[in-house]
């Protein structure tokens, strides 16, 4: 237990276009945790998930991120994925014309070794995972997810709806295999139902090897992804962190009595 | 004589102005009919007449062959007569994936059609392809009327001097009814600098008849100038549905000028793709007529340019009757210093009413020295018409790029998969698979 965690965030200060959006915030995620951060709308939830991806806009002017007990903040987004980092988005974005069994395929290749270029500029051959093995693995992933088949043929999310984004995510993050994965708001536009398949898939997918941050401002998925800690994130800080307990307070108590909380701290 | 044999273009004694008249002497040789040895000389006319265009007219305003000097090149340059396909250029052999055997195949090289291959199931269907110099022979009553018909001998000095210099080329015949067994291919072959090519090609369906048809333009890249000036006129008739591809893939050297035109009858389908992934400089008019009552005609087009390659393509979608639809939709990614022009016109009749026309451009700059013009234009007489039309001019996403990278792919394999996707939507019209393939391929390879 006194090893150190395997993701630390110290005391980080993001910047967007100038304005200041975390103000110092610190965070441990250890693989085998799930980690519940809460807070209202514009506290910055996304800023930090974002910003722990290596969003090139998010500028980082104070503190720092380790993974695996080391500093990423020079680490371009593909290699902090490489390097088991994952965030399922808030808002998935559309590829047009890129099949979700295409680009499944190409992510899962750039795991592997490194494809190297040949001199006389032609495509090198393809090397990486057999096609067989990868529809297997693709079929086993989808119906975990109860997802028909036809959808690996679809352009990822282009058209699809908020509940079949975010099943895409955790498709994607059952592939990849993260060591931390970060989901936000993977519940927001989630009916019921699709919201019991995309916890179920994330509890499928925890264990040991794997640490889980939920970011969220409902309590809701957390009656399905039953966190170990709660943090409490308001103007750009985590406030207050405690035990599942917490959310449940937050739930009937609402953001208001951890901000009294906090002025009456000071 | 082997594939690979070298065939050495030499410019004509005289220069330009000697070309219309040898060209003639060796149409009135190979029997054209008198009709078709009139139109040469009306078009010769014509040429003689007509400056070359510049920059002046609309249509070339942003596009010249610049330092092209066309009288030296040779536009009689011979291609040796094919006994089978390993007498083909190691390209074309290629190019056909060992799919010959199913299809019917006509290719040209330089001046001459080479190999005519009508398939058995072609024949006894009584489909016809074969060289325009046999067809001018064989069937010159199904030619008179249609070639030379629609596109117009005065567009610019280039397009009467293909009418005038005419040298090969393919004719397509699907009788009334047919549904024509295989798919029907038509190479164009190009050896190296300095040789000036003229094909005209028609293609006429049937009522009710239908086929699946592709032009393909393939040469390997050569040292100094080369020339292709195409004229294609496709024919559909009365409910009968094409599968038409023209699909550009020259070796860099090469000049491309091209008039391409449709006109569908009542009910008539045709299905149009066009891509420009090779040559230096590509310009293309593609005009299509609904003329009868529920025509349609679905135009997918790509154009993917690199290096100092230049693509101007201009789509005309006339609407001469009711209920016709049109839709069109050209997607264009430059990289380097590339440049493309798109100038697209929807025209709709007065008569022409409840015409549903579409158009759209889309064009993906890779480069900061890339551009990208696109021009539409709307001319509608009719009112009870649905018309749109769009254009964009645009680069990669970058939260595209992002969302890509956060699942571990590197900047350039994330880029080569949206620049795909650009493309697939076309792509995946292609009708033969290992065409498609193929095209892609090329398209992954410049992406680089
Ligand atoms: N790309 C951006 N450009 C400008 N402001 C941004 C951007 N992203 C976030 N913000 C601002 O940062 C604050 C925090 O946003 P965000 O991290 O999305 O919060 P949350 O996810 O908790 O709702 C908000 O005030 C928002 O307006
Ligand atoms: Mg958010």
């Amino acid at each position: 237990m006194s090893q150190t965690a395997d993701l630390v965030v110290q005391d980080l200060h993001v910047a967007v276009e100038g304005k200041q959006i975390l103000k110092g915030l610190s965070l441990e995620v250890r693989k085998g945790e799930v980690h519940a951060l809460m807070g209202p709308n514009g506290s910055g939830k996304s800023t930090l998930a974002n910003t722990l991806m290596g969003h090139p806009r998010y500028e980082v002017t104070g503190g720092d991120i380790l993974f695996k007990g080391e500093s990423i903040l020079g680490l371009e987004s593909d290699a902090r994925s490489r390097a088991g980092l994952f965030l399922a988005f808030q808002y998935p974005v559309a590829i047009p014309g890129v099949t979700v069994s295409n680009f499944l395929r190409t992510a899962l290749n750039a795991r592997l070794a490194p494809r190297v270029a040949t001199t006389d500029g032609s495509m090198p051959a393809r090397r990486g995972i057999a096609p067989k093995e990868f529809r297997a693995l693709l079929r086993e992933h989808m119906a975990l997810l109860k997802m028909d088949e036809s959808f690996a043929l679809r352009y990822l999310n282009d058209g699809f709806s908020g509940g079949e984004k975010k099943r895409t995510e955790i498709l994607q993050m059952a592939m990849l295999k993260p060591e931390i994965a970060i989901m936000d708001e993977t519940d927001s536009g989630l009916d019921i139902d699709a919201l019991r398949i995309v916890s179920e898939g994330v509890n499928a997918l925890s264990g040991p090897d794997l640490g889980v941050l939920v970011i969220t401002h409902y309590q809701r998925i957390l009656d399905y992804i039953k966190p170990h800690f709660v943090h409490v994130m308001l103007d750009g800080r985590i406030t207050l962190s405690g035990g599942p307990e917490l959310a449940l307070e937050l739930e009937s108590r609402g953001y208001d009595f951890v901000r009294e909380g906090k002025e009456s701290a000071r | 004589m082997t594939a690979e044999t070298r065939i050495l273009a030499k410019p004509v004694q005289g220069g330009l102005d000697a070309w219309p008249a040898l060209a003639l002497e060796r149409a009135v040789g190979a029997n054209e009919p008198a009709w078709a040895l009139e139109q040469r000389r009306e078009a010769a006319e014509v040429a003689a007449r007509l400056p070359f265009p510049d920059r002046r007219l609309e249509l070339w305003r942003r596009t010249d062959f610049g330092t092209l000097a066309l009288g030296e090149l040779d536009p009689f340059v011979p291609g040796p007569q094919a006994r089978n396909l390993d007498d083909l250029p190691a390209i074309v052999i290629a190019r056909l994936a060992g799919e010959a055997a199913n299809l019917g195949l006509l290719v040209q090289r330089n001046s001459d059609v080479v190999l005519e291959q009508t398939h058995p199931a072609l024949a006894q269907q009584g489909v016809i392809v074969c060289s325009m110099e046999r067809a001018l022979r064989e069937h010159a009553e199904k030619l008179q009327g249609r070639l030379g018909a629609l596109i117009e001998t005065d567009l610019d000095r280039y397009t009467a001097l293909h009418q005038a210099m005419r040298a090969g080329g393919a004719f397509v015949w699907v009788p009334d009814g047919v549904q024509a067994g295989v798919p029907i291919r038509l190479i164009q072959w190009l050896d190296g600098a300095g040789v000036a090519g003229a094909p005209a090609t028609v293609i006429v369906l049937g009522r009710g008849a239908s086929a699946t048809v592709l032009e393909e333009c393939l040469s390997e890249t050569a040292d100094g100038p080369a020339f292709f000036s195409g004229g294609t006129e496709v024919f559909v008739g009365e409910d009968a549905k094409l599968v038409y591809g023209h699909l550009q893939d020259w070796g860099r050297n090469v000049i491309h000028y091209s008039n391409q035109r449709a006109r569908i009858e009542r009910g008539g389908e045709l299905q149009w793709i066009q891509t420009f992934l090779g040559g230096r400089t590509t310009k293309t008019n593609s005009y299509f007529q609904l003329v009868g009552a529920g025509a349609k005609a679905y135009v997918h087009g790509f154009m993917f340019g690199d290096q100092r390659q230049h693509f101007d393509l201009h789509t005309l979608q006339k609407h001469l009757a009711e209920q016709t639809t049109s839709d069109l939709f050209i997607k264009c990614a430059l990289k380097d210093r590339a440049r493309s022009v798109y100038q697209g016109m929807i025209q709709v009749a007065r008569g022409a009413q409840r015409t549903d026309a579409y158009q759209a451009n889309r064009n993906l700059l890779l480069s900061d020295t890339a551009r990208a013009d696109s021009i539409p234009g709307l001319e509608i007489l009719a009112n009870d018409v649905r018309c749109t039309h769009g254009a964009t001019v645009g680069t990669v996403d970058e939260e595209q790029m992002y969302y890509l990278m956060t699942r571990g792919l590197p900047r350039g394999d994330a880029q080569r998969l949206v620049v795909e996707g650009f493309f697939a939507p076309v792509l995946d019209r292609i009708p033969l698979e290992s065409v498609r393939e193929q095209l892609r391929g090329m398209i992954q390879a410049k992406i680089g």
